[in-house]
């Protein structure tokens, strides 16, 4: 599958992987909650998301988040699914380029 | 520069601290909680600026504002919301709660620079202008202390007394007149003060002072504030019995003011106690005798009815025995 190149602020260098980390943590997360159909929690990761990813370069992060927050403010645990599938996809597609 | 972040996320804090490394503040601290925060400003009384997640658990950071900003310690320090709620919302009620200004999040870099150094720069000339402020307000005080009158009621200070009553002592003492000195003091002024607040207490000593000077006639009579709710007065060329009518005008004075008082244990109003001391200088009597002797009948007074005057007469004939 074809990589997603991501500009990436030098300044940030160090703490990108350190975000990644947390994204995939997040995404785990909501993996147990979409089990147990908590879509309070959801809500609350989306919203975290939402306001973080753009700020280290991911907007396709930021975007996932809002859809993710109205997703579980809506309990719409199917969208719920196919945005936690999309955004894992997502990370195994980036290359970070300076 | 001190910045103290407080933030829920990790890499929300991490960014935070990365973006201000680099624009040049080193001095960045991080916190995860309010009750964190809260722990490290009792530290640290040298925070510049707050970084404020709104979005936490427990307490939100419209609440920590709220509490910060009634907090005396810390209404100074600015507080920057940063949140992902782009509500008008809760950028009113960050507003509301306390906060200097508002970043949204994803945080923009450049965004966060201004703002950043725009508030930092408006704590720099607020810190310079208090400082200024309290410098100009020592001044005056050391100014009024060298120059003798007493910063609230404006009449001459107790060194001013002291260095007065050195003086007509030495006269009296040449003259071979007496000289007599009233000590007044406001009965229950602690508990008018408890119950009507300081503010109203220092009108009090204002009016008394003011009504107390209005009687006074001769330029050589002197009123000074002893201390406190204490006043005293410097009779030159005054015998006992001179000095103990000086001491009912003013007692009948104050009371006929009529000036509230309703924890006072003797009237309605506010009332005084008065002391009086005569005597004509001798070698081996000193201002510090006369002093004494005033302090003595001011004690009798409060130990009998107060809102009466007492004259002590011993002074000359204990020294001279």
């Amino acid at each position: 599958m074809e990589k997603i190149k991501i500009k990436i602020d030098p300044d940030l260098e160090d703490v990108i992987p350190v975000y990644l980390k947390s994204v995939k943590e997040s995404i785990k997360e909501m993996k147990d909650a979409i089990k147990v159909e908590d879509s309070e929690k959801i809500r609350k990761i989306g919203h975290n998301l939402k306001g973080e990813g753009k700020a280290f370069g991911f907007d396709f992060i930021t975007d996932a988040g809002l859809k993710l927050q109205e997703a579980g403010d809506a309990k719409d645990i199917r969208t719920i699914k196919a945005l936690v599938f999309g955004l894992e996809n997502y990370l195994t597609r980036i290359e970070i380029v300076k | 520069m001190k910045i103290l972040i407080i933030d829920d996320s990790k890499s929300s804090r991490m960014l935070l601290e990365n973006f201000l490394f680099n624009f040049g503040y080193k001095n960045v601290h991080l916190t995860s909680s309010f009750k964190e925060a809260r722990a490290f400003l009792e530290e640290n009384d040298d925070v510049d600026l707050i970084l404020m997640d709104i979005l936490m658990p427990v307490i939100d950071g419209i609440e920590a504002t709220r509490i910060l900003k009634a907090d005396s310690k810390f209404v100074n320090i600015p507080i920057i919301s940063v949140s992902a709620s782009d509500t008008i919302d809760s950028l009113d009620k960050a507003f509301e709660a306390g906060a200097i200004d508002y970043i949204n999040k994803p945080i923009n870099k450049v965004e966060l620079r201004a703002r950043v150094r725009s508030v930092l720069r408006l704590k720099q000339e607020r810190d310079t202008r208090i400082k200024r402020e309290k410098e100009l307000e020592e001044l005056t005080k050391k100014y009024k202390l060298m120059s003798g009158i007493d910063g609230l009621t404006g009449i001459p200070n107790r060194r001013s007394f002291d260095e007065q009553l050195a003086e007509e002592w030495s006269r009296a003492n040449r003259e071979k007149w007496a000289i007599s000195l009233l000590m007044i003091d406001i009965d229950f002024f602690k508990k008018y003060n408890d119950y009507y607040g300081h503010v109203q207490g220092d009108n009090c000593l204002k009016e008394v002072s003011r009504i107390i000077n209005t009687k006074l006639k001769r330029p050589g009579d002197m009123l000074a504030r002893y201390g406190g709710e204490e006043f005293v007065i410097i009779l030159p060329n005054t015998d006992s019995k001179g000095a103990a009518l000086m001491g009912e005008n003013i007692r009948a004075a104050v009371e006929s003011m009529q000036l509230e008082h309703k924890k006072s244990g003797v009237s309605d109003y506010i009332t005084v106690s008065i002391g009086a001391a005569s005597g004509i200088p001798t070698s081996n009597l000193t201002p510090q005798d006369l002093i004494k002797a005033a302090d003595k009948a001011l004690y009798c007074a409060k130990e009998d009815s107060r809102n009466c005057v007492k004259v002590d007469n011993t002074i000359n004939i204990i020294k001279a025995s």
